[in-house]
């Protein structure tokens, strides 16, 4: 037994062997071809050139271009005894000094100056000034100061001869002021008053794009929030996996679509013709703004109850839909109404047209009214596909009802038949758009055949169930859409943003957004499949309906990781900003971008500065705040 | 009158948890159900309010047959069955109160319930049932922030918030210690009593179950293998429920 067991031992420490094996070949092969297709080369990290290439770009870097300064002559004297008697001048050793070495000399003879405490890197000029009755300067040799501030010439001293000693100067130029004592100058030509020292344009724009940068993010961050918001709930595995639907109820819904559709955009047409009939009379519209709401509460109020106890009696049944209607529309005429009284109030502001601070409320006012105008589209859209699906399936269980399985089968077959053709007519005609067919053979007749066939197959099928798993369908839907989103860098969406609405940040926060939209789904929508089913499973059992389960049992749990992922994403949203503008979209990557391809590397340097900062510092805020809140 | 008819549970994996399982409950009764774990005593209860669906048969409770009944109707249904799960499963985030409130949701009009409100009458009642269930001081509390048998106290209090015909307990007292869980059985009893409800509670122990039930069936590997009152549990019957090597203790 236990040579058996030896045996296989051992058989077993062989073919371990040999998997290590495979696995140091593939390895080998792997990284092999790796190294060849990027072309790694260290002759090139090795060749002189490319060192002081690097040493240049990084000493750039070092030095963002922050600061400017206005600068100044400076004139740094020593005495010079030409030629030598006796006593030798002393110079000045404090502060920027120069030293001569020897202090007294001939004539041809040479002297080395030595200068000490001059800015780094500066240059200048050493001038001699004879001992004269005209004033004359000899320019001797240019020096430029090394990083320590010091440099070292040699100069021939000119042939004039003096008894007294005569001035050495040193010429450069030196920044004027400190951050402490700032010094103001006037420009010679422009006749402006300057500040020295000050902040440079290239800092002074590197602040603004960084603000730029914030609320494109901000922007983004919100927007995409509130759109992940109910859509993380349908690709929420848990939530949706038991929504299922009769064959009928399915086929119904999906022939309502188009008719909810174009239902919903031609009442949000009429309403918006309505309103603009009155959008010049601020008056009325105030009036109706404060008035529709007042009556909407008043009117639910009345045929309403707050507990749904007992059956409702049919007059109940058609006074509540009658009221629930009339506010429906009435709710969706007060939101045009609003949009466009903002609108009034406030007024557009062109980009860039910024005067004083203030300038921005009348400009949000508007941007309000416009979003309304938007929002009235979506939701009347959304309500009449509502509507038409409640009225279809309403019907469908009129159908229905009392039939038995096989007559069940006679009604369900025409009529997925039908849905199959509406719906694949409605693709093609999505489908046409992009690639404009214009034969009626592709967009209606063969979709409305095909269609169907695939819907009377399906129905066929799916006859022993009886039921479509709906909600699964949506999940796995949603999922795609969202991962295809996903996997689409906001660096490439915001190419086609840039095309929509043109180049700057507006363009970078649409495709921003759209991005978050989609991650922050698929994050929050795990999030609802990881809460503790117990909790949802003891309010459903109380008889609360679909809607009651997700607020009072899903909405508790999800709240924190909610919160939580939204910062996060900000904090992601405001890394991405800085880079999205390389592609147009804005920000801070504009400038960082054009400076990068004009090499202007100091300047470079102060917008990578400015994004590390803004960075870091949401990185620590989002990460307090998490910690705070969850 | 609850009426359960050759009820079979097949799960989506193939797991049998019910095998025909027929059996009356009268009303005012309190019924044990017992069995081993795995014997399908959560599952007959979840499909009692269809918390689970049912694969073959039939449910009839006052005469309606709940099987087939739609959202509507399940709601109307629902709403009268009041339940206690073993982990007390409580919105642990939300307050007492809120836990309590949300009993009331099958009577609450689903738009309400958008802006978090339920009525005055809901509230006063709410403050009634934590106080039967003396928990009064805590309402205000997160549910975390209790203990297990306070917590399960705050899920008898949703429950009764329901107004219930029955009640459905899965193990109410699993997670508690023996004098808790005596405390919990007799508020059920009390429920039963005072109330008129029918209690349907599944037990793992045999001296709750003589002390507090009138009735028992017992499950074994989702068939049901016992009916009848306490009393009648002999020591044959107790090997033929639990198995031929089960010991009784308690």
């Amino acid at each position: 037994m236990g040579r058996r067991l030896s045996v296989s031992d051992s058989k077993h420490k062989r073919s371990r062997r040999s998997k290590w094996i495979v696995f140091g070949l593939i390895a080998f092969v792997l990284y092999g071809l790796a190294v060849r297709t990027t072309d790694v080369d260290f002759a090139q990290v090795r060749s002189e050139i490319r060192q002081t290439q690097l040493t240049r770009i990084l000493r750039a870097l070092a030095h963002p271009d922050l600061v400017a300064y206005e600068r100044d002559e400076v004139t740094i004297e020593a005495l010079l005894q030409v030629p030598c008697a006796g006593v030798s001048p002393a110079g000045d050793t404090s502060g920027t000094y120069i030293e001569l070495t020897p202090t007294c000399a001939s004539p041809g003879q040479e002297v080395v100056i030595h200068g000490y405490n001059f800015e780094a890197n500066s240059d200048g000029i050493a001038r001699f000034i004879p001992d004269s009755e005209i004033p004359v300067t000899i320019r001797l040799e240019p020096f430029s100061a090394g990083e320590d501030g010091e440099f070292e010439i040699t100069i021939k001293t000119p042939d004039r001869e003096s008894s007294k000693p005569q001035q050495v100067l040193a010429v450069t130029s030196q920044p004027v002021g400190t951050w402490l004592n700032r010094a103001s100058v006037v420009d010679e030509d422009t006749g402006e008053t300057l500040l020295s020292p000050r902040f440079s344009q290239n800092g002074i724009d590197t602040l603004d794009k960084i603000i730029e940068t914030v609320f494109m993010a901000l922007l983004a961050t919100t927007v995409g929030t509130l759109l992940a918001l109910p859509l993380s709930f349908i690709a929420a595995r848990n939530l949706m996996r038991d929504i299922s639907m009769t064959i009928t109820g399915l086929a119904t819904i999906l022939i309502s679509i188009p008719f909810g559709l174009l239902g919903g955009i031609q009442v949000a047409r009429v309403i918006n013709n309505a309103l603009s009939g009155i959008s010049s009379n601020s008056w009325l519209l105030a009036v109706l703004v404060t008035v529709i709401p007042l009556a909407i509460i008043f009117a639910v109020r009345a045929v309403f109850n707050e507990d749904d106890t007992h059956e409702k009696s049919t007059t109940e049944r058609i006074q509540q839909g009658t009221v629930a209607a009339v506010s429906g529309v009435a709710g969706i005429f007060w939101l045009g109404a609003l949009a466009q009284l903002l609108k009034a109030i406030g007024h557009p502001l062109p980009p860039q047209a910024q005067q004083g601070f203030w300038d921005f409320v009348p400009n949000f006012i508007y941007v309000l009214g416009d979003v309304g105008e938007l929002t009235l589209v979506v939701i009347t859209v959304l309500v009449g596909l509502r509507v038409a699906a409640k009225l279809a399936s309403r019907l469908a269980n009129t159908l229905t009802s009392g039939l038995v399985k096989g007559s069940l089968d006679i009604v369900n077959l025409p009529l997925a038949a039908v849905a199959g053709s509406v719906s694949a007519v409605f693709v093609m005609r999505v489908v046409d758009w992009f690639y404009n067919y214009r034969n009626p053979v592709i967009t209606l007749w063969a979709p409305l055949a095909i269609g169907a066939l695939l819907g009377a197959f399906l129905a066929l099928r799916n006859r022993t169930l009886g039921t479509v798993n709906v909600g699964l369908l949506s999940y796995y839907a949603a999922r795609t859409v969202f991962n295809t989103l996903r996997s689409i860098e906001p660096l490439i969406m915001v190419i086609v943003a840039v095309v929509w609405v043109g180049f700057g940040p507006f363009a970078g926060s649409i495709a921003l957004a759209l991005h978050t939209t989609a991650s922050l789904a698929k994050l929050y929508s795990e999030q609802v499949e990881n809460i503790d089913q117990g909790p949802v499973e003891a309010i459903r059992a109380t008889g609360a309906t679909r809607l009651q389960t997700i607020i009072y049992g899903v909405v508790p749990q999800i709240t924190p990781p909610y919160l939580s992922f939204t910062m996060y994403r900000w904090d992601i949203n405001v890394r991405m900003s800085t880079i999205i503008g390389f592609a147009g979209g804005g920000g801070i990557g504009f400038l960082l971008s054009q400076n990068i391809n004009l090499l202007e590397y100091r300047d470079a340097a102060a917008q990578m500065l400015a994004i590390a900062i803004v960075v870091a510092t949401m990185d620590w805020v989002s990460a307090r705040l998490r910690e705070r809140l969850v | 009158m609850l009426k359960v008819e050759h009820l079979t549970k097949v799960y989506d994996n193939g797991t049998v948890a019910l095998e025909d399982v027929s059996f009356e409950v009268e009303p005012g009764t309190f019924l044990a159900v017992i069995g081993l774990s795995g014997s399908g005593k959560s599952t007959l209860l979840r499909c009692i309010n269809r918390l689970v669906e049912p694969t073959e048969g039939k449910i009839y409770w006052n005469g309606e047959d709940i099987t087939i009944a739609n959202q509507e109707q399940l709601r109307r249904i629902r709403r009268k069955i009041g339940m206690v799960f073993q982990h007390f499963n409580l919105v642990d985030r939300s307050k007492v109160t809120t836990n309590v409130l949300s009993g009331r949701l099958g009577y609450t009009n689903p738009s309400l319930s958008l802006l978090n409100r339920f009525s005055k009458v809901d509230m006063s009642r709410a403050v009634a049932e934590l106080e039967r269930v003396g928990l009064t001081d805590r309402a205000r509390n997160r549910a975390d922030s209790l203990s297990g048998g306070q917590q399960q106290r705050v899920g008898i209090a949703r429950a009764m918030m329901q107004d219930p015909e029955m009640l459905l307990a899965d193990e109410p007292v699993a997670s508690l210690d023996p004098v808790l869980a005596h405390s919990i059985m007799q508020y059920l009893e009390d429920i039963n009593q005072d109330s008129d409800v029918t209690v349907l509670c599944s037990l793992h122990f045999l001296d709750l179950v003589h002390r507090y039930a009138k009735s028992v069936i017992a499950l074994n590997d989702g068939k049901l293998m016992f009916q009848g009152t306490p009393e009648e549990i002999d020591d044959a019957k107790f090997k033929e429920i639990y198995g031929k090597e089960a010991e009784r203790v308690g």
